[in-house]
């Protein structure tokens, strides 16, 4: 194991993050622990997922926070007629002053640090697919010629839960890909008491704008910083476990799991944990990450990884109550 | 600390696997070599010696694991973790444990120094070990087993066919037919056989010696049952003779005593009342037991003691036999619970007594007085059964009567019998007075009638052609 960042380096980098999330909870009331998570995953590297009911702040949150971290953004407004050239780009013949034609590629609303994909699921299978590229190798291809995408880059969806007509679950290839997935819950009285008192327009338009609190450059390092925070043995093991705990096709899972589960976690997802829980450390002042974040993530990392089966629909048990009874199973120390 | 506190924890996790992995299988082994220590007892009486290697292998064997266990370490991944969980390091102790010392953060360290301080190891784990206790308690109870004598080895084949010898022997001597001395050459010879038999199986010979044993067994049970039965034929002997003189002594005496009180109520006894007097206290003394008797002669003396007075002088047997009239009329009023309790009716006796004016001689049967049936000469249907004294003062209990035409000497014996008493042409009777002309006839008179008379007893009607009687011998009745 690498040596421990200093306590100053550790301390710095959480009053920086720290300054983020204030700012964050300034603008988007009542959301604590929904700016946390996603503030994480954007620390952790990785594609944030957010599921809710309209009206939630959603995009506002995802705006906000990209305006904050100093990332360029971009708004994809996911609709069923949308083509993955929309978001892509395409060729398009343009004429130059010489009157010369020539292909010319325009780039599309992908090639930004940070994507709002709103209404997700709203979009096609053609064009949801055009993400998988873009998520896991941050390239896009355009006929022959590959692209890279700006780094670093995140996408920030966000769908809702209702089935609606016209909308088209997200593949099972397409959800791994996203490091969390955070359920938005409404907020308490009390906030939205205050809400329509201090934002009688319903928008953040009426509080402040955000101004960036960070450069490009000093979010690079926060991810650095992020990257080099310890991942002690124990814990990875701990995270291994977990996951390799909630794949029902091994001759020693349990029976709660092989009964519940058709499918579960992929090696990605104890990657997107350990990144995850790492973020979670740095935010906590840890130089090292330890089992409380693996145990706070592990709900949102796993949730939308694993496949229920028809035993778990009929018994109305959801993902997240087979993540705690895996959490619960699995001790911290193997024996 | 951080190091001093992961030994710490090593040492104790070592101790706590080494318990574990002892603990079950000593407890296990415990249990297995107290039911071997209990089978060693019960089955053989010469393999005390074994419970010492038996305990000692229980005990020592499970410690065999123990170097394996303790030889086992914990990589630092799992005692940093576990030290970790213990003192809330929250992955600080699991970072900085994987760093040697030297490398180690010194500002991490020192927040680390507070938790190190406060960790507490855990306490032992017991509950692999809960077993224990009991089963070296089953060890320590297994070494109290009473041990198996020879005598209770039956994992024999052929120990029931001699435990039925034995069971006989024990018997006997229980009952006193033989001693002990003599039961244990029995036990002896009985072993030596089952030993033969086990050794060699059941042959002829030793079929042959078992129901040897088995006959001399009962032949000592036979001889036994037959000295018991003399012995208690001469007691009951004995004691009849001397029930029956010192009761018909007592009798007199009662009888005797209750007369000189009340003389005014004593009818005047002829000669032949007193001889029927003295006849029906002899019959008193045959019909009853010794039992019945001892009871009459409590009622007799109660009768006389409540008047309280005693004989003065001896009385003379004239006197007896006058009195016992008395004392038996007594009896017979307040004889109710007499009868009831013995079933012995005073007043018939008494009745007798006063219609006995007829008799038949000494030796015979009395007779009633009254009744004609009787009275007539050879007409024996008013004859009663009566026990007769034997001339050695014996008593005949039992006799049997056979019927005439079954029996040819009774019947020969009736026959003569008859013609000696009633009938004078009688075989005897008429070589002297019959002519010889008709002898002849007369013979053949007797011969047909020969096969048609019954014999004469109580129960069956008397037929008045008849002549035969049931002879009575001249007894004189023993009256002290």
């Amino acid at each position: 194991m690498s040596q421990l960042l200093s306590e100053q380096h550790i301390e710095q980098a959480q009053q920086q993050c720290r300054r983020i999330l204030d700012a964050l909870n300034g603008t988007i009331l009542g959301q604590q622990e929904l700016c946390r998570a996603v503030f994480i995953g954007l620390l952790a590297n990785g594609h944030v997922l957010l599921e809710g009911m309209p009206g939630l702040g959603k995009t506002e949150l995802i705006k906000t926070l990209s305006i904050l971290v100093g990332l360029d953004n971009s708004r994809i407004q996911f609709t069923p007629d949308l083509l993955p050239a929309d978001i892509t780009g395409t060729r398009i013949l343009q004429e130059d002053a010489q009157g010369q034609r020539q292909m010319i590629f325009q780039k599309g609303p992908l090639f930004s640090q940070i994507i709002l994909a709103d209404e997700i699921n709203r979009a096609s299978p053609k064009t949801q697919s055009a993400l998988l590229q873009a998520m896991q190798e941050h390239i896009v291809t355009v006929f022959d010629t590959t692209y890279p995408l700006p780094q670093p880059f995140f996408v920030l969806a966000t769908q809702n839960p209702v089935e609606q007509d016209g909308t088209y679950p997200l593949p099972e290839a397409q959800l791994d890909r996203f490091a969390i997935k955070i359920c938005v819950t409404g907020i308490s009285s009390e906030t939205l008491c205050d809400l329509l008192i201090k934002r009688p327009q319903g928008s953040s338009r009426s509080a402040a704008e955000p101004q960036a609190l960070w450069t490009e450059s000093d979010f690079t390092d926060i991810l650095e910083t992020v990257r080099n925070i310890a991942l002690p043995d124990g814990v990875a093991h701990y995270i291994a476990r977990v996951v390799n705990a909630s794949r029902p096709e091994l001759d020693d899972a349990a029976d709660y799991i092989k009964q519940h589960l058709r499918w579960g976690a992929s090696p990605r997802a104890a990657l997107a944990l350990a990144n995850t829980a790492r973020a979670a450390a740095l935010l906590n002042g840890k130089p090292a990450v330890g089992f409380e974040e693996v145990k706070q993530l592990a709900p949102a990392v796993l949730r939308h990884r694993l496949i229920l089966s028809y035993e778990a629909h009929l018994s109305g048990i959801d993902t997240d109550q087979v993540v705690q009874h895996i959490l619960t199973e699995t001790p911290e120390v193997a024996h | 600390m951080l190091d001093q506190r992961l030994q710490q924890l090593h040492r104790r996790r070592r101790l706590q696997r080494c318990l574990h992995t002892w603990a079950p299988l000593c407890a296990a082994s415990c249990i297995l070599a107290a039911l071997v220590i209990i089978s060693v007892h019960l089955l053989s009486s010469t393999t005390l010696w074994l419970d010492l290697p038996i305990l000692a292998a229980a005990l020592l064997l499970p410690l065999a694991v123990l170097p394996r266990c303790w030889a086992k370490r914990d990589n630092l991944r799992t005692l940093s973790a576990h030290l970790d969980v213990l003192c809330q390091g929250k992955g600080l102790c699991m970072a900085l444990a994987s760093h040697q010392y030297a490398q180690r953060d010194a500002d991490w360290m020192a927040r680390l120094r507070q938790p190190l301080e406060n960790c507490t190891l855990p306490p032992f784990d017991w509950s692999q070990a809960k077993f224990l206790p009991i089963a070296l308690l089953c060890l320590l109870f297994s070494l109290f087993t009473p041990q198996a004598s020879q005598e209770n080895i039956t994992n024999n084949h052929f120990t029931p066919f001699f435990q039925s010898l034995l069971n006989d022997a024990q018997a006997m001597h229980e009952l006193g037919i033989i001693d002990q001395p003599t039961l244990n050459k029995h036990r002896e010879k009985i072993k030596e056989l089952e030993q033969q038999a086990h050794e060699k199986g059941m042959s002829q010979a030793l079929w042959q010696a078992r129901d040897n044993m088995h006959a001399e067994m009962n032949a000592l049970q036979r001889n036994a049952a037959q000295r018991l039965a003399e012995a208690i034929n001469a007691a009951r002997n004995a004691s009849n003779e001397e029930t029956g003189s010192e009761t018909l002594q007592e009798l007199a005496a009662a009888l005797a005593n209750l007369a000189i009180e009340h003389k005014d109520m004593l009818p005047q006894l002829n000669k032949n009342q007193q001889i029927q007097l003295a006849r029906m206290a002899n019959m008193i003394q045959h019909q009853l037991n010794p039992e019945q008797l001892q009871a009459l002669q409590q009622q007799m003396q109660r009768a006389g003691n409540q008047h309280g007075k005693k004989l003065k002088q001896p009385l003379n047997q004239q006197q007896r036999k006058k009195f016992a009239y008395d004392l038996l009329k007594r009896l017979g009023a307040e004889g109710e619970g007499l009868q009831a309790q013995f079933g012995i009716n005073m007043n018939s006796l008494v009745q007798q007594i006063d219609n006995s004016n007829i008799q038949r001689g000494p030796g015979h049967v009395q007779l009633r007085g009254k009744d004609p049936t009787q009275t007539e000469r050879g007409n024996i249907q008013g004859l009663i059964p009566g026990a007769r004294v034997n001339p050695d003062g014996s008593i005949t209990i039992a006799e049997e009567y056979r019927d005439a035409d079954i029996d040819q000497a009774a019947r020969a014996e009736a026959v003569r019998a008859g013609a000696k008493q009633f009938n004078p042409t009688a075989v005897d009777s008429r070589r002297n007075h019959t002519a010889l002309r008709h002898r002849s006839a007369i013979e053949r008179y007797f011969v047909n009638r020969q096969q048609q008379a019954p014999i004469v007893n109580a129960d069956t009607p008397a037929n008045t052609n008849t002549q035969t009687v049931i002879p009575v011998e001249e007894d004189e009745v023993d009256i002290p």
